[in-house]
């Protein structure tokens, strides 16, 4: 019941905020629900580990069924600190917004749907709440109502990922054929009795999904156009939380998933394509915004790779990881952006002196996302890496050029940023509000392996390939990374003219391989359609007629064939 | 049952004698309490009953339907009266808004197929003459010319299955007809007769002329009921036939969904767009009770008239919202561009909200009304373990998502910052209209989290509708 009254609780908050009246009463307001919520998730373990909660509700629907397991709290944790600490920072990003109660309304709705999303043990709830995470990620994508871009952006990622969504839409509906329920926990145990045709439509289908919500390739296309959405916004949804719903449900699935011919495979194929793809587009991106998302779509592919090599320890720790230092990243990015008004990294340089404190959170961060010792990225990276090795697959060393790629673009983004002449002057010292933010999510990229690594009860799939963290520094396998990370990062920063020699490849890359052209191909087309079939609905009387009397003529000579 | 469609036009006739407005909206609201109380009474007697040789049906079918037909009609009355406060005939409108009521649900009870045409061409009269409601606006003229045409031609296809009917078997009541031959040549009549009514893609053209040119309110019961009731029409007929017509109906209901959301993509006028969504959303149904027909699946039929409530509800608050802002056009009839919902939810956040809510509602998302009634038509297609059943909900799938193309721009707009020149004005919108929309909006957004308030209706119509 728990698990239900705290979502109640950020909805109810969300209700109130919007019947604030002043600015800052709403901002204080949402603060404070995150607060509790985040105490309140926190302590969610403690009141019903290992006891699932169910409860008839509506026939309609199956049984209303919740778990928390150490995965499911963990995530639960993330999206709740997380989202407090993005509305902290919203204080000053979002301020003199004249619209700034729908903002926080939504954002405790979507932290609540997150929720759901993470602590749901049956389809029809997964779906449901997987549903209203695309909605509110759509509200807050095109909260710039105003601005084209911004409603096409939120427009695209709304439909691409529901596109995707079909997939889990069809295993929860051929699982209650199946089994006459939608309990997760069933389904796993049922799996194996389950007829191979259909086993195979359910690995599949949930690939798809996964893909579409973790923006994986072929779906991937939209969390550029996400990068609209303002940014902590970006940091919460687009970084921390709903994009790894995705990954969250390969995890929780693969148990039953692993056995289906090819299924891993596959998964493991378009980690590979998503991982190196992605690091290329951000290598060519001059926007930091949709340099990070690309960086995020890279990262994911890099826990999807886990999953597909059955390290799901891995990928947990790597999802934890990553949602503290690319919500770092996304947030510093926000102060600059905030300070600047720009999101072209041509419009910066020199921050390492204007802005000191974010210089020092930029740094943090972009020693997670590469993996140097001691941040919380470099445990989880490694441990990857680790699987991919002892399975013996040779896409290893693809990985590791994608490690490669990783640490080139995260050179360039600093020397853009740090180095170089100050094209703009900061506006204003970052605030503390802002400050406490980024130091929050600071110390949680350098320390947030301890707990995960000490405690093996958290972990819902214990460290089984490497028995503790401590074997990955006897490991020659890390000092490899290490060193490729070195001679990649040294090789970044002499090539200053990368971009300038292979313009034709940056093209390609900037376009995100033809993907972005081919969606709005598809539109036009689409729209296309639209054009001639209104051509068609002339408004004429007698042509409707004509209509009329075609239809029952076809009919009456097919009438043998349809009745 | 029967009483309350004899009162209903008696008290409609009353209304129309008066002419004076205020004593006119008396007696139709007392038209409209007497009609809530006998809809009660006889809620749970399920009979067949005689009046002068025209049988009425009360069973599962007709006790869900009135109800709905009386609900919206309420709120269709209250909003009608408030939005008309400074124009003439309102006394014509109300007694032709009772009359629609009144004929829609002797549709639905109506026990042989004569008296079921009979009254089916009353309720065409009856929705004629809202159309034109607009006498001077040459585009409402055209558009219920439009209608009329088209409709008298459904009409007198349905006469000719009926007259083919009546010579084979010598009876028109639904409960003695058994074993038809030549029944694909009478279905093809019925399915194009009833196919005009319902607006089935292509014979659909009158309906965005009619749908968008209606005031309002109107617009909201033909969207919300009368084309439903022609696709039930339909069934019911179909029901005395051996052959079944399921594969037909999905067929009809995919075109239905692609062209209908196809079309509404392009539309820069919301009321058009709005009718555009109804002939898919009629799709949606359709191809439910195809589903259901065509493999037996009784869960797909209950699906279809809880997707039939929940368009209902949502189409209604739609068409609700937007004739609000008409209402600010000082009682002038004009065109309504998709640019004039900017900044609705600055300007009026309860209805902005509520439009939100019915147009996310339409494309099915979450925790809306329509997300839970499109997920039984899918469990309905799913469990009915038929491959082409199969098929055709994943091209309703795609359909439902392509619908989101222009649904969520819609919402887009209404948050956006600059309003718009319409909504720049100091009137404020009366009780009547933001009363019936609030209430829409509650029952769309929580109704879906208790279903089984209305699944028991839901379980007897479509038993009614097997014949069992």
């Amino acid at each position: 019941m728990s698990e239900l009254g705290l979502i109640a609780f950020l909805w109810l908050g969300a209700i109130l905020v919007l019947l604030l009246k002043t600015e800052a009463s709403k901002h204080h307001l949402a603060f404070g629900v995150g607060l509790v919520a985040s105490l309140l998730a926190a302590l969610l373990p403690l009141s019903s580990f290992n006891e699932d909660f169910k409860q008839s509700w509506q026939s309609f629907f199956g049984i209303l069924s919740f778990q928390v397991d150490p995965l499911a709290a963990s995530l639960a944790f993330l999206a709740t600190s997380i989202g407090t600490v993005c509305i902290l920072f919203s204080w000053d990003y979002m301020a003199g917004e004249p619209q700034i109660g729908r903002y926080y309304a939504l954002i405790l709705f979507f932290i609540g749907a997150m929720l759901g999303l993470v602590l749901s043990n049956s389809f029809f709830q997964l779906f449901f709440f997987w549903e209203l995470t695309a909605l509110c990620s759509y509200a807050l994508i095109a909260f710039e109502s105003d601005s084209p871009a911004a409603v096409e952006g939120g427009v695209r990622a709304l439909i691409i990922t529901q596109i995707g969504g079909l997939g889990l839409l069809f295993t929860a509906l051929l699982v209650y054929q199946q089994s006459g329920s939608y309990e997760i926990g069933q389904f796993l145990s049922d799996f194996p009795s389950y007829p191979e045709s259909l086993k195979v439509i359910l690995a599949f289908g949930i690939l798809a999904a996964v893909a579409a919500k973790s923006a994986q390739v072929p779906f991937h296309t939209w969390l550029s156009g996400a990068m609209e959405a303002p940014t902590p916004v970006s940091a919460l949804i687009h970084a921390a939380t709903m994009v790894n719903a995705g990954v969250y449900v390969l995890i929780r699935l693969y148990p039953a998933f692993q056995t289906v011919a090819y299924w891993k495979e596959t998964v493991i194929t378009l980690a590979l394509l998503s991982a190196l793809m992605a690091a290329l587009m951000a290598l060519a991106s001059w926007d930091i915004k949709a340099l990070l998302a690309y960086s995020t779509i890279s990262q994911l592919a890099y826990m999807v790779y886990a999953i597909g090599f059955g390290d799901l320890a891995a990928a947990q720790l790597h999802l934890v990881s990553h949602a503290l230092f690319k919500a770092l990243l996304f947030l510093s990015a926000g102060a600059i952006i905030h300070n600047l008004g720009t999101r072209d990294m041509r419009q910066m340089g020199g921050l390492w002196h204007k802005m000191p404190f974010v210089r020092n959170t930029v740094l943090i961060g972009t020693a997670g996302l590469v993996g140097i010792p001691i941040t919380n990225g470099f445990w989880s990276k490694e441990l990857i890496l680790d699987a991919a090795l002892k399975a013996g697959s040779w896409t290893y060393w693809l990985m590791l050029l994608g490690l490669a790629l990783t640490t080139a673009y995260s050179v360039r983004m600093l020397r853009l940023l740090l180095t170089g002449n100050a094209k703009s002057e900061p506006k204003h010292p970052t605030s503390l509000a802002m400050k406490f933010s980024l130091a929050f999510l600071a110390f949680g990229v350098l320390t947030s392996w301890l707990p995960l690594s000490s405690a093996q009860e958290i972990n819902a799939y214990p460290i089984t390939n490497s028995e503790s963290l401590l074997d990955v520094l006897f490991n020659p396998a890390t000092y490899l990374a290490l060193t490729v990370i070195a001679v990649a990062s040294f090789l970044a920063h002499k090539a200053e003219n990368f971009a300038k020699h292979f313009d034709r490849l940056t093209t390609i890359f900037a376009s995100e391989f033809g993907f972005g052209s081919l969606n709005q191909r598809l539109q036009r087309l689409i729209q296309g359609l639209s054009a001639v079939l209104s051509q068609g609905q002339t408004g004429i009387l007698s042509w409707n007629l004509v209509a009329v009397f075609l239809a029952l003529i076809i009919l009456l000579l097919l009438k043998g064939a349809l009745l | 049952m029967m009483l309350l469609v004899i009162f209903l036009i008696l008290m409609a006739f009353l209304t129309y004698l008066v002419q004076e407005a205020k004593t006119s909206r008396i007696i139709s609201l007392m038209a409209i309490f007497g009609a809530w109380i006998l809809w009660t009474t006889a809620y749970q007697l399920s009979t067949l009953s005689n009046w002068q040789a025209v049988p009425f049906i009360n069973d599962g079918l007709s006790q869900l339907l009135s109800l709905l037909i009386l609900f919206l009609g309420t709120l269709a009355f209250v909003y009608t009266s408030a939005s008309m406060r400074s124009q003439e005939r309102t006394s014509q409108h109300i007694a032709l808004l009772l009359l629609l009521m009144a004929f829609s649900i002797a549709v639905c009870q109506a026990g042989d197929i004569f008296n079921l045409w009979l009254w089916f061409e009353a309720l065409a009269f009856a929705s004629t003459m809202l159309v034109t409601f607009h006498r001077e606006d040459e585009l409402a003229l055209e558009a219920s010319f439009k209608y009329l045409i088209q409709s008298a031609i459904g009409s007198s296809l349905i006469l000719v299955g009926i007259a083919l009917v009546f010579t084979e078997t010598g009876s028109l009541s639904f409960s003695e007809i058994d074993s038809l031959e030549n029944t694909a040549l009478i279905a093809s009549f019925f399915v194009i007769g009833f196919g005009v009514k319902a607006a089935f893609v292509p014979l659909h053209t009158w309906l965005p002329d009619a749908h968008s040119q209606a005031p309002s309110a109107v617009s909201a019961l033909l969207s919300a009921v009368v084309i439903e009731v022609a696709l039930l029409a339909m069934l019911r007929c179909l029901s005395i036939l051996e052959a079944n017509s399921g594969l037909l109906l999905m067929g009809f209901a995919t075109l239905n969904i692609l062209l209908g959301n196809l079309l509404a993509l392009e539309q820069d006028e919301i009321k058009r767009l709005l009718a555009y969504s109804s002939v898919a959303h009629l799709g949606y149904i359709c191809l439910a009770f195809g589903i259901g027909l065509y493999t037996g699946e009784i869960r797909a039929f209950e699906a279809a008239f809880f997707h039939l409530l929940s368009h209902g509800l949502m189409k209604a608050l739609a068409f609700f919202a937007v004739g609000s802002l008409l209402f600010l056009g000082e009682g002038k009839h004009f065109v309504l561009r998709l640019e004039s919902l900017n900044g609705l939810g600055k300007r009026f956040p309860m209805i902005g909200f509520a439009l939100s809510l019915a147009l996310l509602g339409l494309a099915g998302l979450p925790p809306m009304l329509g997300f839970f009634s499109k997920w039984q038509i899918f469990l309905g297609a799913v469990t009915s373990d038929n491959a082409i059943a199969f098929l055709f909900i994943g091209i309703a799938a795609l359909g439902s998502i392509l619908s989101l193309g222009y649904y969520a721009p819609l919402v887009a707009r209404i948050y956006q910052k600059n309003c718009s020149e319409l909504l720049k004005t100091e009137v404020t919108i009366p009780l009547g209209i933001r009363l019936p929309i609030f209430i829409l909006a509650c029952l769309v957004l929580f109704l879906g989290f208790y279903p089984s308030l209305l699944s028991p209706f839901f379980r007897t119509a479509a038993l009614a509708l097997l014949g069992r």
